[in-house]
């Protein structure tokens, strides 16, 4: 059996997850960006990949600026030395990436879903060669932008 | 008072580590140890080293060992079938749960993982 990825009700679940992980991990409002904002060339920015194994092969990315990060660590390490929390917020960003992953399958597939995924990992040379972008949400996280991007999904059948 | 004294960690990323020691704590319980552990091989060194453990929470998707692997190991040795264990996951109602459950494991509690979620399994009065 071949479906059809629906793009629509992806994207909206994938807003829908990051507003929620983000507002259960680090307190923190995540908002339809609707300015025409890109990234700043000029802002360092955090990029964090996972591939998904089954129901659907692709790989979900995530980007956000390391000050967005660094306000998430301040959050959740609030009573831990400063340079301790320098090193967390790649970290940080990973497990946002890993939650907010899986909690998109789960309410995309539906319960009992067979949901697997790789390792996050972070993504220091953007290589878009061979991916084909599926999804795209962008994101307002208190003022930084936030960006979630599905790519080159397959069923596995 | 807290029944669990000594309680090992296990997931690869410092920042859940982190939040799940926090939450244990914030549930009322005051263990004496927190033991870390970043995947399941690790964590089988810390449980040779130690006969302390009284409870284990571990993550499932580590890289060298498994969360599933993990468990599947320690349910089927003498000396760490009897410790409980509870799993976190980022994914809900995945297909590793019935497996799990029939190894004992206490419950498996849903990423993020929060104080609320911990309360029951944990077997803390509210």
């Amino acid at each position: 059996m071949k479906d059809t990825f629906q793009r629509e009700k992806a994207a909206q679940i994938l807003q829908e997850c990051i507003s929620s992980v983000l507002a259960d991990m680090a307190f923190m409002d995540a908002l339809p960006n609707t300015s025409p904002e890109t990234p700043q060339d000029n802002k360092e920015r955090l990029n964090a990949s996972i591939d998904i194994l089954t129901p659907l092969s692709c790989n979900l990315e995530i980007s956000t600026s390391r000050l967005l990060c660094k306000r998430i660590v301040d959050i959740l390490y609030f009573d831990t030395e400063e340079t301790i929390k320098h090193k967390l917020a790649e970290d940080t960003l990973l497990e946002l990436l890993n939650i907010i992953a899986g909690q998109f399958l789960s309410s995309y597939f539906g319960q009992g879903a067979d949901i697997q995924l790789e390792l996050p990992r972070l993504v220091y040379i953007q290589d878009d060669r061979n991916k084909e972008t599926a999804v795209q949400v962008s994101m307002n996280v208190e003022e930084e932008l936030f960006i979630a991007t599905l790519s080159s999904v397959r069923y596995r059948y | 008072m807290s029944a669990y004294k000594h309680i090992l960690i296990v997931d690869d990323s410092p920042t859940s580590r982190m939040i799940i020691e926090r939450c244990v704590q914030m549930c009322g319980l005051e263990p004496q140890h927190f033991y870390h552990a970043e995947n399941g091989i690790d964590a089988l060194g810390i449980l040779s080293e130690s006969t302390e453990i009284d409870l284990i929470i571990t993550d499932i998707n580590m890289p060298k060992m498994d969360g599933q692997t993990f468990v599947r190991l320690i349910k089927n040795r003498d000396e760490t079938r009897t410790i409980p264990v509870i799993i976190t996951s980022s994914i809900a109602d995945s297909s590793f749960e019935p497996e799990m459950s029939k190894l004992g494991v206490l419950a498996v509690v849903k990423k993020p993982v929060s104080p609320e979620k911990l309360v029951g399994p944990l077997g803390v009065e509210q």
